[in-house]
């Protein structure tokens, strides 16, 4: 059965803490300068209709640019996972999936020389635990989760305005915005 | 010397062969493969992107055990020493292999230029972890290195290098990087970008130095002093085994499009071909002709298309991409431009210049460059190539 | 056999050099070597005696950036030993690889090698992959300090060693060495990961459980425990990097004295004994030549914790005649002291969950976001906001909370909150909008005919309000000009709070941080008495959330024969200038003092040179010769207060030993620390040398009770489970490492009282809008109503026509206060940024990212500029708690605030810390102030002639 997960986002709730930013990068080891998830602060000035705090991460799209673009098979789509995986063991590091990715979302490991992005924390998946960055949410402004589960929860595609056009790539993240109120947590 | 039985022999067992074992087994279950190689097959492109400071500690490995195991493929590590096409068989020096088909897909070896020299100590060759590692061990007595060969592998060498705080010098012979994918202005862009001294149109007459290398002597009569050199000229096929074997070859050994040579029953694929006069010595391209080698050994049909491959470096201050035909000509237009993106959502902030070229001939792209941000290469990608990725 | 012998003579020569001096000092002259050094020069580069100066010298900061130390490298290392048969030692306290070490080990390989044992490709692999980086990363410090000549030769032969050159001194009598007796050995088994409950002591509002996995004696993780039953615990960002941040390789590592000029960061390297010995002798000096008023014992919040060693040393002090106590603490002192004038109490708050019941949440100086305030409040403010509670926000700057909660934003220039509360009263009053019933049953003040006795006429609150006593009348139009804020705004706020029913008004701790502090906490409570919101759910008393909840366990001080008491903000003039301090100033139990302080602890405290005011000041102070005469320092870096000690200690942090911890008040849990891992280096937790100081003075049983830490924790502990039965045994608790009460009462401040007609703790028994007894102090800026009262280097003060714009500090989640601040990677979170309203940069050419000068008499700091409509014109903004870092020329390049804040006056009734009231200047930076011809090194300088004059081009 095909599942399919991903990161839901409310931008009312979010302090702008980014206590998720760096719980991912202790969990995956990451030198200073490496991201797997990232706190943004979008201001009036950059111009995208969207003025507060943004926890950016991977979409772990349905039709991930970086599958496409990697030589080699190292990046993949789990299907029971649900989610896109890279196998480190296939990846000779040219670099192309960071290239294509609209989101930002793959980086290179300067380290290993080869591409690293979020994979969902599998191994805390796996113990039945959620994904780190969720986890270390103190207002629930960051979940994880099927992506009818996320719907359900009022999560909707990402604005395009300040984000790349989902038709892209069709990613799994949601997002629930709050112009006004309403809605449970 | 005792005799064996397979059905498909497969000699070396990287790029190309580990991609030709792969096709095999997905061919037929019952297919017995066995690979000879002479080393543990690494993914080599790598050896030059991991940071020094970690060597040692990263996995190269192209595939652990548990790959072969899984897919019933034996791997051996031996020296062939001849192959006897007529007789269907070639021999190690424990062994007389009898195969129904053969696959060649021994590599390449670096080109060692041949000035006088390159054999004292501090020259390096990077072919393997263990080479890197005695890089790395000389890195405290060297102050400043130089990198002889400005492709791809010399300036992610002269990189890493300069990461450590050596002096680095890239020392290459043509009159300018890469000639023979990029065009000048392109290659000036990137090189002034890269941050790294490279001098163009050298010829290195030799290395100085009694046991000990201890500088680089130019045709021009400069002395670059250096405690290290690196060599990193490209590579030449390996086709000794081939020619005693009376195979057909040139710069390398010689194929078809189903990667045939011309013995009947061996194939060939990867860094020791050469299709249609090119060498080109790339992944891509050895991964490809390996799959192709497999299919038609198992008596499938398969056919190989050389899809022009991109140039794609990356690098933190001089990522490349280039593809197709860069250069100048009649009723060719060319477009240069110096864009900056701003895209403030991204998960890894990313340095927003790209210098872009583009060249149409007529209406169409026939060309493209990209130094710094490469964002925009899937989608040019896909206009040279004309067909979706 | 030669390549052997030469390999093993050279690991031999460096170990020695890095393990002990003397030693050293010897081999050099028995092998004819160039490495002889002072003393000096040794100290400086090993053991971290000199400030400036800092080698890398352990393999885990060495091969990663941003690495801490005792990590999984680390542990990888010790691997690589074990694997040998080699049992690390800890050199001196270092972690296991300390590049000492690491020789040492080689130097194991190379007997093992001369005595049969195949270890080349072991000892070829670990110099590769640890001792290679280890030493890249010493000579390149090496070359940025101009490490002495000696050090240079000896990283030589290390490099050389690595590369596998030959030994180029002769062969020495290598036989003879001590190493060459000892034994190739089996390999030790690698002790398995295990996991301990942390919480970290450290000052935190919302302390949480953590988990940390410990293998060898390295930390390899931390995080909150996010599967502990009873509570949610989610960590934060400074949670994540408390290895990088307390597992630094920048720790103080031994204990130290001055060896140069207080400030110069010079120290030389003593013994505990020594220290002990010196810190007896001081404390029986300063009672015999000045007295007990002479020794201070700062405060400090470095350790959050039951056990704590300034309390200890305030009991030791007592016991050997005596100490200088001080009141208030730098967070909420205006509020302590002025809330119980209205309420009889500063107990003030609610319970979180009445964030969702109310209607109109108005967060004042208030952000939640940032600042937390227990566990407890931002899920149920999270919750407010999906209920549709309508949140406003009023702040000098759009904070977090605004920015991301609020449904409104009211920027109000600092120091004018008095002015706002008094036109909204006006507002609703004039409308007929008030709760006269509330005001009348339950308050007096508001009007004449609801005063106390023995007061004249036309001192209530409505006679000033409505311009009856002083012909002004404190309109919407007359807040609009002293606030900043449009009349019409401050006219929709006030009715919206008046109809809304309930209504919260919740004020954070930044408007009481002001010279006018007392007046606004009284003008919040004036206007939740005024709309009747006090006592009832959903409303809310305007005092700050402070409410009662469990008992936190508590160490109770000795008494204390000397009853000498200053407000602790005011320290300094107790130090120069003490002659003249008396009761109004706030000296207490004493009329006055017979001497100034003399012998200061700053222990686990960022006081001295950080977070008081006037940085400049306390460093002339401290530079001053016969003021300050002792200065005991115990921290966990070189911060800047620690530079001028005179005795530097090195303390531990929460992951080398243990306590109780008790999370900010109020909240419903308790803590309990398990000790992680020895102490780095040579640190020690204050208890242990205050015991080892008190013995020395014959007070070790009036002192210790004969209890050591664990014992003490225990004794404290049971202490408490009579006021508190709920909790476990003490072995319960330890193992558990967090308790949850069950039975959390709910509050609403003063229910009863309004309910049930319990009169609150004031004299008249009611709510005193006006207070008879402040009144009667007749001081000009402590009136008996709770008016807006405009105080120096406020909003109106004239001495803006020198430096226009209003300053304030804000907390950062970057740091705790000045926690953090010496680990870079958090900078990500924010970086030293100064923020201003485009109408105040764009005539001094300032865009965002240039270097600006900002500045005021007391001192300048140079940062970047951040350009944003976030803050109100005429205001700048600084966050608090950056590291003092003074340039050649005395000009702080960190933004740390208090080198523009003041200390020459404190808040009329608190003798509190106006940090938030500043006047300043800000300038575009040219290029040539930043050279050395500035104005001289003079670190006393605060005024800089050309930073006068106007911005650049």
């Amino acid at each position: 059965m095909m599942k399919r997960y991903g990161f839901l986002f409310d931008t009312a709730v979010c302090v702008g803490c980014r206590a998720c930013q760096f719980a991912c990068r202790e969990e995956n080891g990451l030198i200073p300068g490496s991201y797997f998830r990232r706190v943004l602060l979008l201001e009036p000035e950059h111009r995208l209709g969207y003025t507060g705090f943004y926890s950016a991460g991977c979409a772990h799209c349905q039709e991930p640019a970086c599958v496409k673009a990697c030589p080699n098979g190292a990046m993949y789509r789990d299907e029971e996972q649900g989610v896109v995986l890279h196998n480190d063991g296939r990846c000779i590091g040219c670099g192309a999936c960071v290239w294509a990715c609209p989101y930002g979302a793959v980086s290179v490991d300067c380290e290993k020389g080869k591409a690293h992005k979020c994979s969902s924390c599998l191994s805390r998946r796996e113990q039945g635990r959620s994904p780190a960055c969720t986890a270390a949410c103190p207002t629930g402004a960051l979940r994880f989760g099927p992506v009818e589960d996320l719907e359900k929860a009022g999560g909707r595609l990402p604005p395009a305005e300040y984000l790349p056009d989902g038709g892209r790539t069709n990613p799994s993240f949601r997002v629930r915005d709050h112009a006004g109120k309403g809605g449970e947590p | 010397m005792r005799n064996e039985r397979v059905d498909v022999l497969i000699l070396g067992g990287g790029a190309a062969g580990h991609s030709a074992a792969q096709a095999v087994r997905e061919c037929g279950e019952d297919t017995s493969i066995l690979m000879i190689s002479q080393e543990e097959a690494i993914l080599r492109p790598l050896l030059t992107k991991a940071s020094l400071r970690q060597a040692g500690g990263v996995p190269l490995r192209m595939a652990e055990e548990a790959w072969y195991r899984d897919r019933r493929i034996e791997w051996r590590k031996e020296t062939v020493k001849g192959i006897f096409p007529e007789r269907h068989c070639a021999e190690t020096e424990t062994a007389r292999i009898f195969y129904h088909k053969c696959i060649y897909a021994l590599g390449s070896e670096p080109f060692l230029p041949s000035f006088p020299g390159n054999g004292l100590d501090g020259v390096f060759t990077l072919r393997s972890a263990d080479d890197i590692a005695a890089v790395k061990r000389r890195l405290l007595c060297t102050k400043d290195a130089v990198v002889i060969g400005g492709g791809v592998v010399g300036v992610e060498a002269g990189e890493l290098l300069a990461e450590y705080g050596v002096g680095v010098t890239i020392l290459e012979s043509q009159r300018w990087m890469m000639p023979r994918v990029l065009d000048r202005a392109t290659a000036e862009e990137y090189r002034r970008r890269l941050g790294i001294r490279v001098e163009t149109g050298v010829t290195i007459e030799r290395l100085t130095g009694d046991r000990s290398v201890t500088g680089a002597a130019l045709a021009d009569g400069r002395t670059i002093p250096c405690q290290m050199v690196i060599i990193s000229c490209g590579v030449r096929a390996n086709t000794e085994l081939a020619l005693s074997s009376g195979l057909d070859v040139r710069r390398g050994v010689v194929v078809s499009e189903r990667m045939e040579t011309s013995a009947p029953g061996v194939y060939a694929c990867g860094d020791c071909t050469e299709y249609q006069g090119e060498c080109p010595a790339l992944w891509r391209t050895a991964r490809e002709q390996g799959r192709v080698a497999g299919l038609n050994a198992c008596g499938r049909n398969g056919s190989y298309k050389a899809v022009p491959s991109p140039i794609l470096f990356y690098s933190k201050d001089a990522p490349l991409f280039a593809l197709g035909d860069l250069s100048e000509g009649k009723g060719r237009r060319i477009e240069t431009a110096r864009t900056s993106l701003e895209r403030p959502f991204l998960v890894a902030p990313r340095q927003g210049e790209a210098y872009s070229r583009m060249v149409y001939s007529g209406e169409r792209l026939i060309g493209a460059a990209l130094v710094g941000d490469l964002s925009a290469m899937s989608e040019l990608q896909q206009q040279i190539t004309g067909e979706a990725e | 056999m030669a390549q052997l012998w030469q390999e093993y003579v050279r690991w031999h020569v460096l170990r020695v050099f890095f393990e002990d001096y003397r030693a050293w000092i010897g081999l050099c002259q028995t092998m004819g070597l160039p490495g002889v050094l002072d003393i000096q020069e040794y100290e400086a580069v090993l053991y971290g005696t000199r400030a400036d100066v800092y080698i890398p010298l352990w393999a885990s900061v060495c091969k990663r950036p941003g690495a801490a130390l005792l990590d999984a490298t680390t542990r990888d290392v010790i691997a690589c030993y074990k694997k040998m048969g080699y049992q690390p030692i800890r050199m001196d306290g270092n972690p296991p690889d300390y590049v000492g070490e690491q020789c040492r080990f080689l130097e194991y390989l190379s007997v093992c090698a001369l005595k049969g044992r195949d270890t080349a490709g072991e000892a070829s692999a670990f110099v590769t992959e640890y001792l290679s980086e280890t030493v890249h990363e010493m000579r390149k410090a090496a070359g940025g300090c101009e490490a002495p000549e000696a050090f240079c030769w000896v990283l030589r032969q290390a490099a050389d060693g690595v590369c596998g050159k030959p030994w180029p001194y002769g062969e020495p009598a290598w036989r003879e060495f001590d190493s060459f007796s000892w034994e190739p050995l089996p390999p030790i088994p690698l002790e398995k990961p295990y996991t301990t409950t942390r919480a970290s002591f450290c000052d935190c509002g919302r302390k949480c459980k953590m988990i940390a996995v410990i293998q060898e004696g390295c930390v390899l993780s931390i995080g909150p425990d996010e599967q502990f039953p009873h509570k949610k615990f989610t960590g934060c960002a400074r949670g994540r990097q408390y290895r990088q941040t307390f597992l630094s390789p920048h720790r103080l590592r031994y204990p130290m004295l001055r060896a140069g000029e207080r400030g110069e960061g010079r120290f030389r390297r003593i013994s505990w004994e020594e220290a002990e010995a010196w810190t007896a002798r001081a404390i029986r000096a300063t009672q015999r030549t000045w007295g007990p008023g002479s020794r201070y014992v700062m405060p400090g919040s470095g350790v959050g914790a039951l056990v704590r060693g300034d309390r200890f040393m305030k009991d030791l002090l007592a016991l050997t005649g005596g100490y200088l106590n001080y009141y208030n603490y730098y967070s909420a002192a205006c509020a302590e002291h002025a809330l119980p004038y209205v309420y009889g109490t500063d107990v003030c708050g609610s319970s979180e969950e009445e964030l969702w019941k109310t209607k109109l949440l108005i967060l004042w100086g208030h952000n939640p976001a940032n600042t937390i305030w227990g566990d407890a409040f931002l899920p149920n403010l999270a919750k407010a906001k999906a209920k549709g509670v309508r949140i406003v926000v009023i702040d000098p700057r759009q904070s977090e909370t605004a920015l991301q909660y609020a449904d409104q934003w009211i920027g109000i220039r600092p120091s004018t909150d008095g002015a706002l509360c008094d036109a909204m009263a006006y507002e609703i009053w004039s409308r007929g909008l008030q709760d006269q019933v509330f005001m009348d049953r339950f308050c007096i003040g508001f009007d004449e005919d609801h005063m106390p006795e023995g007061v004249a006429g036309g001192e209530s609150y409505q006679e000033y309000l409505f311009g009856r006593k002083d012909g002004v009348i404190k309109n919407a139009e007359w807040a609009q000009e002293i606030t900043g804020i449009p009349a019409e705004t401050i006219r929709q706020l006030a009715i919206e709070y008046a109809v809304t029913k309930p209504a919260w008004l919740l004020p954070g701790l930044g408007p009481q941080r002001t010279m006018n502090g007392e007046q606004n906490c009284r003008g919040f409570a004036m206007l939740a008495a005024l709309t009747g919101n006090v006592g009832k759910s959903g409303g809310g008393s305007g005092g700050y959330l402070n409410r009662h909840g469990h008992q936190v366990p508590g160490y109770k001080l000795a008494e204390n024969p000397y009853p000498g008491q200053i407000p602790s903000f005011l320290w300094p003039r107790a130090a120069d200038g003490w002659e003249t301090f008396q009761a109004s100033d706030g000296l207490r139990g004493v009329p006055k003092l017979d001497t100034g302080i003399k012998m200061i602890f700053s222990l686990a405290s960022g006081m001295l040179a950080g977070q008081h005011s006037n940085i400049n000041e306390t460093v002339r102070l401290l530079t001053a010769p016969d003021k300050v005469e002792y200065l005991i320092v115990s921290d966990l870096f070189m911060t800047p207060g620690a530079r001028y000690a005179d005795l530097l200690l090195p303390g531990v942090s929460f992951f080398e030993t243990e306590n109780v911890v008790p999370p900010w008040n109020a909240s419903d849990y308790l803590l309990f620390n398990q000790q992680a891992i020895a102490p780095l280096f040579g640190g020690r937790f204050e208890y242990e040398w205050a015991r080892g100081t008190a013995a020395l003075l014959g007070q070790a049983d009036a002192l210790c009770k004969g209890r050591d830490i664990r014992q003490w924790l225990e004794a404290l502990y049971n202490a408490h489970r009579a006021l508190e039965p709920e909790l476990p045994d003490y072995g319960t608790f330890r193992r558990l490492g967090c308790y949850v009460y069950r039975d959390s009462p709910y509050e609403i401040a003063f229910q009863e009282q309004i309910e049930k007609g319990v009169p609150f703790a004031t004299p008249s028994g009611k709510i005193e809008i006006f207070s008879k007894r402040l009144f009667d102090r007749q001081q000009p800026d402590l009136p008996g109503i709770p008016c807006y009262t405009p105080c120096a280097e406020g909003a109106q003060d004239p001495l803006r026509e020198k430096y226009p714009l209003q300053l304030i500090g804000y907390h950062t989640n970057r740091r705790c206060h000045s926690i953090h601040d010496n680990n870079p990677q958090l900078d990500e979170l924010e970086g030293p940024a100064l923020w201003l309203n485009p109408e105040d940069a764009a005539p001094r050419g300032i865009q965002s990212g240039a270097l600006v000068d900002v500045f005021n008499d007391r001192g300048c700091i140079r940062i970047p500029a951040k350009v944003t409509r976030r803050i109100v014109p005429g205001c700048v903004a600084l966050s608090e708690g950056g590291w003092y870092t003074p340039d050649k020329n005395g000009v702080d390049r960190r933004g740390s605030i208090n080198v523009l804040t003041m200390t020459h006056k404190a808040t009329p009734l608190a003798k509190a810390n106006p940090q938030h009231t500043n006047l300043v200047q800000a300038a575009r930076s040219s290029a040539c102030i930043g050279s050395d011809d500035g104005p001289g090194a003079n670190q006393n300088s605060s005024k800089s002639q050309h930073f006068f004059g106007h911005p650049a081009q």
